[in-house]
């Protein structure tokens, strides 16, 4: 019983870096309509800057808070130099809603190359704000470090942002009203491009504090983010792509279930158990635990 | 007279080699009501496109308020004073009646990241959805403000988006259709609130008894051209209209055309 609870502990903190890779794929999803292939490669960009931050500064807010605002900037660049042309130049037709996806496959595949050009393909260690070392009470060892509680801390203050963000602000209401009929918005006068723009920049943010938050407790390499974004779109799936609330608990969901999976049948059917749960949630309940039957409309 | 708040003049739209509008004149003067009716693919929602800018006409001139200026983009109309509300509701299902009307009103919003930081969006957020409930009580909707659109019945909805496009208080408000799918009671109500606005309206409608009501003045669409305009009791009388449209039934005064 007690390595049980050490294992869902374990899942936690991985749980709450997924819900926010779920929460980039969501963001960009709904103002756009696109599964943002490219999310893992802006992410390892920004996370790479991130640590070439660290090297020059010592600092590792300093670092975090370039890596940050650096994936902003890449995730609205992103929209405005490749999404919005390819949109555009693909007219209306089915393969209007392909080409973006499939150009931003292209675009991970790239940016990974490019990654590697600069910074070589061999592993890199990303430091940790805090402490990796599991916490001790009374005597006995708790898989859970103080850089966990950072994490866990972290990724419920930026979802309570994006909550405020969107519940409270004019962007937000913009932002929400553009996810779902843009002639309508556009009347009602929201600059649609622009609020778009913005959602690829705060997902490009999300995703980069992902990669910065995970790689002290995997490795950095051009290609080492691809398991992330693989369960950052589960959980998004399991929670019905549309709701950030639902991409949260997908999070924890799959950090949960993927601890035991890792705890009792081994490592190496983490990535299968992965996929194997995206395929039943597909199956099984399209719409996503949180999602209402035919909401996931573009 | 007064002159008028927006001018058409020779606006012509082909898609492909069919001609959806030629060489159409439009006037509307500040506070006037302009009918616009005339048969199914008459041109009538293609002339809304182009006012609000969906559709952008290969000839023509558009004036606003004396002055000629490009035809807008659809998310600049609110800010010249433009609203206008769609065939069928638009309204966002995921939002609340009252959010859904707050929207028009976040291009004026000065909610930005700084200003949430510093605290100054609360006022402006209450700001908002204050004038919201204001003008949703306007419409008569002002207890639907935290219902779903989902939840409510269709007259109800095209309060909300009635709602929704006099928020922003526009100089002139574009009704597409505003009658269809209501009752008797509710086409009372929408007469009356159309009469009652300050600002123009400019309405396509297939009801003949809101159109003829509340119009000061009417054009007449057919084949893309204007084929007659004038006072509703000018239109009623004018040949190359009945001939084209309204039928000898409503000549009498009947609402034949529906």
């Amino acid at each position: 019983m007690q390595q049980f609870i050490d294992t869902l502990i374990l899942g936690v903190s991985f749980g709450a870096i997924y819900a926010l890779m779920a929460l980039a794929l969501i963001l960009v999803w709904r103002s756009t309509r696109v599964v943002n292939f490219a999310q893992a490669g802006q992410a390892v960009l920004s996370t790479y800057i991130g640590l070439e931050i660290h090297r020059l500064t010592s600092s590792y807010w300093i670092a975090l808070i370039v890596a940050v605002i650096a994936g902003g900037i890449v995730g609205g660049l992103v929209d405005l130099l490749m999404v919005r042309p390819l949109s555009r130049h693909s007219g209306t037709g089915p393969e209007a809603a392909v080409a973006p996806v499939i150009g931003t496959l292209g675009l991970l595949a790239i940016v990974q190359g490019v990654v590697g050009i600069f910074w070589g393909g061999e592993f890199r260690k990303y430091p940790a704000a805090f402490s990796t070392d599991a916490i001790s009470i009374g005597g006995s060892r708790i898989p859970f470090s103080p850089f966990d509680i950072f994490i866990v801390a972290i990724v419920l203050a930026v979802m309570v942002a994006f909550g405020f963000i969107f519940q409270r602000t004019g962007l937000g209401l913009a932002m929400r009203a553009a996810a779902f009929g843009s002639e309508v918005a556009q009347l009602a006068g929201v600059r649609t491009g622009r609020v778009r723009t913005v959602g690829w920049s705060f997902a490009g943010s999300a995703g980069a504090l992902a990669g910065v938050l995970i790689t002290p407790n995997v490795f950095l390499a051009p290609n080492s983010l691809d398991l992330l974004l693989v369960f950052g779109f589960t959980a998004a799936v399991i929670g019905g792509l549309e709701s950030m609330v639902g991409g949260a608990l997908g999070g924890l969901a799959l950090g949960l279930g993927l601890a035991i999976v890792l705890q009792y049948l081994g490592s190496s059917f983490t990535f299968m158990a992965a996929f194997v749960v995206l395929i039943v949630v597909l199956l099984v309940r399209p719409q996503g635990l949180l999602g209402k039957k035919g909401a996931r409309r573009a | 007279m007064t002159s008028p708040i927006l001018t058409l003049e020779g606006v012509g739209v082909s898609f492909g080699g069919l001609k959806a509008l030629s060489d159409v004149n439009l006037e509307v003067h500040p506070g006037q009501v302009v009918g616009l009716i005339g048969p199914n693919g008459a041109g009538k929602t293609t002339l809304f496109n182009v006012i609000s800018g969906f559709v952008t006409p290969q000839s023509g001139t558009m004036s606003w308020e004396g002055e000629k200026i490009r035809f807008p983009k659809p998310d600049q109309l609110i800010k010249r004073g433009i609203a206008r509300t769609l065939q069928g509701v638009g309204l966002f299902s995921d939002l609340t009646c009252v959010e859904n009307v707050m929207v028009a009103l976040t291009h004026k919003s000065r909610t930005g990241m700084l200003s949430a930081i510093f605290g100054t969006y609360d006022r402006d957020e209450a700001r908002l959805r204050t004038r919201a409930l204001e003008a949703l009580e306007l419409c008569g909707a002002a207890d639907l403000a935290q219902a779903k659109p989902s939840d409510l019945a269709f007259p109800l909805l095209k309060r909300v988006s009635l709602a929704r496009a006099l928020v922003a208080e526009p100089k002139l408000l574009l009704l597409d259709e505003p009658a269809g799918g209501l009752g008797a009671e509710d086409l009372r109500w929408l007469s009356g609130i159309i009469k009652s606005l300050d600002c123009a309206v400019l309405l396509v409608e297939h009801h003949m008894d809101v159109v003829m009501s509340v119009s000061e003045k009417i054009y007449v669409l057919d084949f893309g051209q204007v084929i007659a305009s004038g006072t509703p009791e000018q239109v009623r009388q004018d040949p190359a209209v009945v001939a084209a449209y309204l039928g000898a039934a409503a000549v009498g005064g009947d609402h034949a055309a529906h």
